[in-house]
């Protein structure tokens, strides 16, 4: 009789122990693989996409804000030969913010206006590699897959055009140099 | 201040309208606001809902630094429910 108990505990937990580890490790990478695929579909890889501002209509990613312009790249670090390049302008007078997360849904980067005040332009790479970036930032991406998401809000509805314009600037992109 | 549905995507309205601003909203003359969320349009600031479950999310950008250090003491909007189908 104990011995039947202790099996079923021991499965009972076994179970348990599986089912968190797949909640923990799985879940995440296969949420933003959906994501990814999603995005990369239109847009492709290391390149970005300007999406119109969010409505009901809006299914891609749940909780979009109405009043954020998003562009968004899916970057492939080991399509890129030696890193992507991202960049953008500032947004004048309004918040805007590159935030780049890794194939768990990790945020490893971020950035705002408050803290470049002209813009920002960074190098990302793969973790354990190096590259000739000149001047830029180098950023190591803890995975070679990940979403660039840039922000810009639309705090007054008489700029749109401007705020909207501005957030064209930003650039995602293959950067050209040999890595080491 | 925006919403979102039970299914975590805004909500479907004919207006388009889907939050208030800092920018956007109508003030009394003491600076405070009144935001009327209903199926039928209201008066002043109106955000349509349909029927059902739906949430309210707060977005601050570029706080003041007390806001970041000590956010449980942000004067938040207070909600009152005025009438339920």
């Amino acid at each position: 009789m104990i011995a039947r108990s202790w099996k079923w505990i021991a499965a009972t937990l076994l179970v348990a122990v599986v089912v968190h580890g797949a909640s923990v490790f799985l879940l995440p990478r296969l949420i933003m693989i959906r994501t990814m695929v999603g995005i990369a579909k239109p847009a492709g890889i290391n390149a970005i996409m300007h999406t119109p501002r969010s409505t009901w209509r809006s299914r891609g990613v749940v909780r979009p804000s109405p009043d954020l312009l998003y562009s968004i790249c899916v970057y492939d670090l080991s399509a890129a030969n030696g890193g992507v390049r991202v960049s953008t302008h500032d947004a004048p007078g309004t918040y805007w913010s590159v935030s780049v997360f890794d194939a768990d849904t990790n945020n490893f980067h971020v950035l705002n206006d408050r803290q470049a005040k002209t813009g920002t332009d960074f190098l990302l790479i793969a973790a354990g590699t190096s590259v000739e970036a000149g001047p830029l930032p180098v950023i190591a991406a803890p995975t070679n897959r990940g979403i660039v998401l840039f922000r810009t809000l639309v705090n007054d509805e008489t700029h749109i055009a401007e705020i909207d314009a501005a957030r064209h600037y930003a650039a995602c992109e293959p950067y050209r140099a040999a890595v080491r | 201040v925006e919403h979102h549905g039970s299914d975590d995507f805004l909500i479907p309205n004919t207006a388009d309208r889907y939050s208030v601003s800092m920018n956007s909203v109508a003030r009394r003359a003491d600076g405070t606001f009144v935001v009327t969320l209903s199926k039928a349009q209201a008066e002043g600031n109106w955000i349509p809902v349909v029927g059902g479950r739906f949430d309210l999310t707060i977005r601050l950008y570029n706080p003041q630094a007390a806001v970041v250090t000590d956010p449980a003491h942000v004067a938040l909007p207070t909600i009152k429910k005025v009438s339920c189908e």
